[in-house]
């Protein structure tokens, strides 16, 4: 027999396994290793964090993996965070589709209580991006009035700079900790998606969901400040706030479609989006400016965004503007 | 390594998702200790290296692109891995070989560690371990996982001669072992 094939036969024969003691430290170690990289305490069961951010349309995370046919729109950075933004084809929903989808999540919303957020199920858009599936949500916010919303933010040491008004004719109506557009989930969300999903296949229900605990610690807290004006019109401020010892990197899908320009705003770099087919808001329309900011030693991304139908874009770069 | 589209769990893994890690781990955890234990300086080293591997796995899948082959890709990360280890050993054993010269001359020298053979029916894994690292990459990738000579020289990142002629001179070696123990089979093998 030659040797090559001795050296075959040999490999084959070997039966060397990995022993199971090796496996509880190797896991062990491994997310003692991963958590002290993210910066965060070795309790890997109890304080997992949120994997996904929702942001405009759709709440997805991708990792940093290239692929083709989809776009870069813009990646932006401070010490805190990174941001990167990237059309995904997969996100693209008819004008039929959207509307399904945001009754679905009317109907969803109308059955939280304030202060809940929701992972929702849909089996007509069972959606997997690079082999992640896309996570529906909605959420229903906390309106915490004028005055304690200032005195959450003076708490939380938030000092960013809060108009009474913005465009003169927008009036500052109350807060929320969350977005209705930024918002996140916990960590049990992947969870709860394959938990809706082999009940939708047992059941054939088209629509379901769950509450997601968000008990735990948020590497990105958002909080809106609201606008109103007399027509009804809205504009969110909201800032996103990275300000752990852990150094955040967002990777957002945007639907194809979303129109994206660079702008500046006052010497400062900042992305403008729009998106006519959103899930979210009181519309179908999204228009978002946002920025990257350093405060107080944390990274802060801000948006000024809105759902009305009647804003220009020239008007809420102005918006924008006069929050600097 | 098992069957099974690893790259949804290879993403969410990167997130951070403990049971993506814990998918991963059990597909790959049987080849990874093999294919460490092959190559491997010594058995104690393996944990600490398997360690190593799936750390460095987490790190690197932002750089992963899924529409190459895992198991090539996941190959070429566990060489690396053992490679550093190594350098890692030779340090400390300089170190400590140091040490023993500057002290008392009557301290035993550093021992020399080898993996024992698992099976009497093993006769040339165990000599195996008298290759060098460098020509045992090519023949564990070699025999262990059937790669080509051209894909050892792509995932081994060195040129194709060189990978021919580490083959032929790791072959020569173990022919060689094998005489001196009066253990090889019958005939001769032939080299790329």
């Amino acid at each position: 027999m030659s040797i090559e094939r001795q050296l075959i036969e040999e490999f084959e024969r070997d039966s060397r396994k990995c022993p199971s003691d090796l496996d509880t430290r190797i896991a062990a170690e491994y997310k003692h290793r991963v958590m002290q990289q993210r910066g965060i305490p070795f309790m890997f069961r109890k304080r997992r964090m949120p994997k996904v951010v929702l942001i405009a349309v759709i709440f997805i995370v991708i990792c940093g993996f290239g692929y083709a046919g989809n776009k870069l729109l813009f990646e932006d950075q401070k010490e805190k965070l990174s941001i990167s933004y990237q059309t995904e084809q997969q996100l693209h929903f008819e004008k039929g589709d959207v509307g399904k989808i945001r009754s679905s999540f009317q109907e969803v919303k109308a059955q939280l209580k304030p202060g809940d957020t929701a992972v929702v199920y849909l089996q007509d858009y069972d959606i997997q991006v690079q082999g992640t599936p896309i996570v529906f949500g909605i959420n229903k916010p906390v309106s915490i009035p004028l005055e304690a919303w200032k005195a959450t933010l003076q708490q939380r040491s938030i000092k960013e700079k809060l108009p009474e008004s913005i465009l003169g004719t927008y009036k500052f109506v109350e807060g929320m900790e969350t977005s209705p557009y930024q918002f996140n989930y916990g960590p049990d969300a992947y969870r709860l998606i394959d938990e809706m999903k082999a009940e939708s296949k047992e059941t054939g229900s088209k629509v379901l969901w769950r509450i997601t605990n968000l008990s735990e610690a948020d590497p990105v807290a958002p909080y809106t400040s609201v606008y109103r004006n007399s027509a009804n019109d809205t504009i969110y401020l909201t800032w996103q706030i990275a300000g752990g010892d852990t150094s955040v990197k967002m990777f957002q899908a945007a639907p194809l479609g979303t129109a994206y320009e660079e702008i500046d705003i006052g010497g400062l770099t900042a992305h403008y989006m729009k998106d006519d087919h959103s899930l979210y808001g009181q519309s179908t329309i999204h228009q978002d400016v946002m920025w990257l900011k350093e405060s107080g030693g944390k990274t802060i991304v801000y948006h000024v965004q809105t759902d009305s139908q009647n804003m220009t874009k020239e008007q809420l770069v102005e918006a924008a503007k006069s929050l600097l | 390594m098992k069957e099974l589209d690893l790259n949804p769990w290879l993403i969410r893994m990167s997130q951070g998702d403990e049971q993506a890690f814990q998918v991963v781990y059990e597909s790959t955890r049987d080849h990874a200790y093999r294919l460490i234990s092959y190559l491997a300086p010594a058995k104690q080293d393996i944990g600490d290296i398997m360690s190593e591997v799936y750390f460095e796995l987490y790190r690197s899948l932002s750089k992963y692109d899924p529409e190459q082959n895992f198991a090539s890709w996941f190959n070429g990360l566990i060489v690396r891995q053992v490679r550093n280890w190594k350098r890692k050993e030779w340090r400390l054993f300089r170190i400590a070989e140091k040490l023993r010269l500057s002290t008392s001359k009557s301290s035993d020298p550093a021992a020399e560690l080898r993996l024992t053979a698992l099976s009497d029916r093993l006769d040339l894994l165990p000599i195996l371990q008298t290759l060098s690292l460098k020509f045992k990459e090519v023949i564990v990738l070699r025999y262990y996982q059937d790669c080509s000579l051209e894909e050892i020289a792509e995932l081994l990142k060195i040129p194709l001669g060189t990978v021919k002629s580490r083959h032929h001179h790791a072959l020569k070696h173990l022919r060689r072992r094998l005489d001196q123990q009066g253990l090889r089979k019958e005939g001769d093998g032939f080299v790329y």
